[in-house]
């Protein structure tokens, strides 16, 4: 029937809706089977897989935190040994800030951006798919290392000598320098993604000031990693090359600097922060608009806020290096910027309070998860105000006080509203609601036992207790609060696996959503629920910030686009006005095979320098049958 | 299009770009010029974050103006007026970052270790 009347150059125009829909199923839908399965270029699938391992590393990740406060819980225990602790605690910061913190939130973009801005797939949709195959890569690389006693033990930020090849003996060091390589890659390459489908494939009318939050929040996150990233590739790089090639990029005695590395890392270090916290701020205005009923108060400042942040979070760095004798005046410069960034976190901060106050909040789980978010990241930016001084970080520096407070950014900051984030758009995700009593047990454990189980650590920081020990004597003044830290963990891992428990009993069981659930004013509730393969019928045309608030009869529709193949709308930069009518990639299998070509080569030079010689051959005819020309015209203008 | 649309549309920008740019010099300069500020007791870095601070205002008052002035001939003014008001806006955050430095710079020797 579908077949019948879909001829070559089928416009949407010209059919009524259930047949449009009949015909963008046949074209954009990814078929059933294994095969097509690892093929397949959606963003939605590939955003799913993204969220579920970013969620399985977390799990990985908290059981590492687990086996930490279980160790620290008395003084003199034996459960784990130096060695393995210090396996433990580099595996628990690396896994947490690479394999989670970055990539869940990029998953969370792959999937809602192109939804929220109204188009049909993710730029570059082959590139998404490489690059979450390289992830994935990456992830194994390290846990299996670890497994096999070979995880890297120089901390997350594998300060060199101790990294060095003088001192770092084995390939511990090399897998965490590879793992980078491979995590990075990933990321870039949805940096790039995003940037692209914001800039170019907006719907029409959705200019810059009717940008969603989230969306805004992803783009400055995008530029941030783009800019960013590229140092500590550059710096693991390089420290591949010290242990493997015997260069002496950090050797000072060959003519290197050991402060290289940390000016290094920390450049990309301190941005990687709010690589993890902008997005959150984006969840934040969006959850906060939905269940406060009203827009959001600051819309502007809010804008500025998310820019003035990510430009501002690239001259902080100096501030991980204050002990390391640098001139006071260069530190100030440093300081200096790291009270300047409190300003646009605190009209954030107003922002969403006034929005709250003006509007009729309604107490779902999301928002408590917001609530929380405010309450924890006001004390973490508090304690950050505090750290940001030159003579407090030096009494601080390396003790539990700095542990406390990067979790209270880390935790309060990204990761509450990024729970509340996985309530809201699950219905979306799934087609299935979350437990709402659930939800409130899951945010009370969640939120209480978080506290309980850092806050203390400040006093203890302020005892004088360091960071990265696996153990401590009877007679330092810490076993009891430690011991009352490790309790609280229990009851902090009681609330993730309740949520855990809730998503898979929900994603089974939960009450139907239907498209909009909680009547939310952004386009991603204006598809069904999950969303089809081809996301829009039509493309959605905007004449405001809040479109399904603004158009509740009926969202107006732009049409005209080809049914028989992907087509998405290019719209300019600033206005969103229409350009053209572009293809989108078809499924391949191409991009798995250049993720697996480059995984051997990655993997390979960790022991060999040819391996990027002989590796980088079938990574090329990897690419040469990715970008192999397919002789059909690519835009129509 | 006429050049003045063109500039107006640059300047629109200006508090953001302008700003941020001199700020991220600044922040360069300052951890490198205080050897300098040091050794031969001048207040190089006082200066330059003086004259950055400077520029970065009149930056912002320039985004602010042209994105009010409504001479770009932009087929959505409103996107426009939101752009200057967004760069006057983010001029002013960078502009506090420069005046903390500006201070810093007069308080500190630079042979401070």
């Amino acid at each position: 029937m579908t077949e019948s009347v879909i001829g070559p150059d089928t416009r949407d125009a010209e059919l009524e809706r259930p047949l449009v829909d009949a015909a963008l199923e046949n074209t954009w839908a990814t078929a059933s089977g294994f095969w097509s399965a690892l093929a397949t270029v959606d963003h939605k699938i590939i955003g799913r897989r993204y969220i579920l391992t970013a969620f399985a590393f977390l799990a990985l990740g908290g059981v590492l935190a687990i086996l930490m406060r279980l160790q620290l819980a008395r003084p003199e225990a034996r459960l784990i040994g130096p060695d393995r602790y210090n396996q433990i605690f580099t595996m628990h910061g690396a896994n947490m800030m690479f394999l989670f913190a970055v990539p869940v939130m990029e998953a969370m973009a792959v999937y809602l951006v192109p939804l929220m801005v109204g188009t049909r797939n993710i730029a570059f949709p082959r590139l998404n798919a490489f690059s979450y195959w390289i992830y994935l890569a990456g992830g194994l690389l390290l846990w299996v290392s670890f497994v096999l006693d070979m995880g890297p033990d120089v901390g997350w930020f594998a300060y060199v000598p101790l990294s060095g090849p003088q001192y770092g003996a084995g390939k511990r060091a090399d897998i965490w320098a590879q793992m980078i390589t491979f995590t990075e890659l990933s990321a870039l390459a949805v940096a790039v993604e995003i940037v692209v489908t914001v800039f170019k494939q907006r719907a029409p009318g959705m200019t810059l000031d009717r940008i969603p939050l989230f969306v805004w929040s992803m783009l400055v996150t995008a530029f941030l990693v783009i800019l960013a990233m590229p140092s500590i590739m550059v710096a693991s790089t390089s420290l591949i090359l010290d242990r493997l090639v015997g260069t002496h990029f950090f050797n000072p005695a060959e003519g290197g600097d050991v402060l290289l590395w940390q000016h290094l890392f920390w450049f990309f270090g301190h941005p990687e922060v709010y690589i993890i916290f902008l997005p959150a701020v984006g969840m934040v205005s969006t959850l906060i608009v939905t269940f406060a009923r009203r827009p959001v108060f600051g819309y502007l400042a809010l804008v500025m806020a998310l820019i003035a942040t990510g430009i501002l979070s690239f001259g902080l760095w100096v501030h991980h290096m204050f002990v390391t004798g640098l001139p006071r005046l260069g530190e100030s410069f440093f300081t200096a910027s790291s009270m300047a960034i409190a300003i646009p976190a605190g009209v954030q901060i107003f922002c969403w309070i006034a929005t709250l106050w003006d509007g009729k909040p309604v107490w779902k789980t999301p928002l408590l998860f917001v609530i929380g978010f405010i309450f924890t990241f006001v004390i973490g930016g508090l304690s950050g105000v505090m750290v940001a001084s030159v003579p407090f970080d030096a009494q601080v520096h390396d003790t539990y006080f700095v542990v406390a407070h990067f979790h209270y950014v880390l935790i309060g900051g990204s990761v509450f509203p990024l729970i509340g984030g996985i309530y809201y758009w699950f219905p979306k995700i799934t087609g299935r609601m979350m437990s709402e009593p659930v939800g409130h047990w899951v945010f009370g454990l969640i939120f209480i036992g978080f506290n309980l189980t850092f806050f203390p650590m400040h006093i203890l920081g302020l005892q004088g207790m360091p960071r990265r020990i696996y153990t401590y004597q009877p007679d330092m003044p810490w076993h009891g609060l430690n011991l009352f830290v490790s309790a609280s963990a229990a009851v902090l891992a009681a609330g993730f696996l309740l949520f855990f428990i809730d998503a898979l009993r929900s994603a089974r069981a939960g009450l139907p959503a239907g498209a909009n659930p909680w009547d939310a004013p952004t386009l991603e509730w204006a598809t069904s629920s999950p969303p089809p393969s081809f996301n829009f019928a039509r493309i959605p045309v905007v004449y405001g910030a809040y479109p399904l608030w603004e158009q509740r009869e009926a969202l107006s529709v732009a049409d005209g686009l080809r049914v028989d193949r992907r087509e998405l709308v290019v719209t300019s930069l600033v206005a969103a006005e229409p350009e053209a009518r572009e293809s989108s990639p078809r499924n391949s299998i191409w991009p798995l095979w250049a993720a697996i070509t480059t995984t051997v080569m990655l993997i390979w030079s960790i022991f060999s320098p040819w391996a990027v010689v002989w590796g980088s051959i079938p990574v090329a005819i990897a690419l040469i049958g990715w970008f192999w020309p397919k002789r059909v015209p690519e835009d129509e203008a | 299009m006429r050049a003045y649309r063109i500039l107006a549309r640059l300047w629109a920008w200006a508090g953001l770009w302008v700003a941020a740019l001199l700020w991220a010099i600044n922040v360069m300069l300052g951890l490198n010029l205080s050897y300098a500020d040091c050794v031969k007791q001048i207040h190089a870095s006082a200066m330059i974050s003086l004259a950055a601070l400077i520029v970065t205002c009149l930056a912002g008052v320039l985004s602010w103006r042209s994105a009010r002035a409504d001479m770009t001939g932009f087929s959505s003014p409103r996107t426009f007026r939101f752009i200057g008001a967004l760069s006057a806006l983010s001029s002013l955050v960078f502009g506090f970052a420069l005046i903390m430095q500006t201070i810093a710079s007069v308080v500190l020797t630079g042979c401070e270790r």
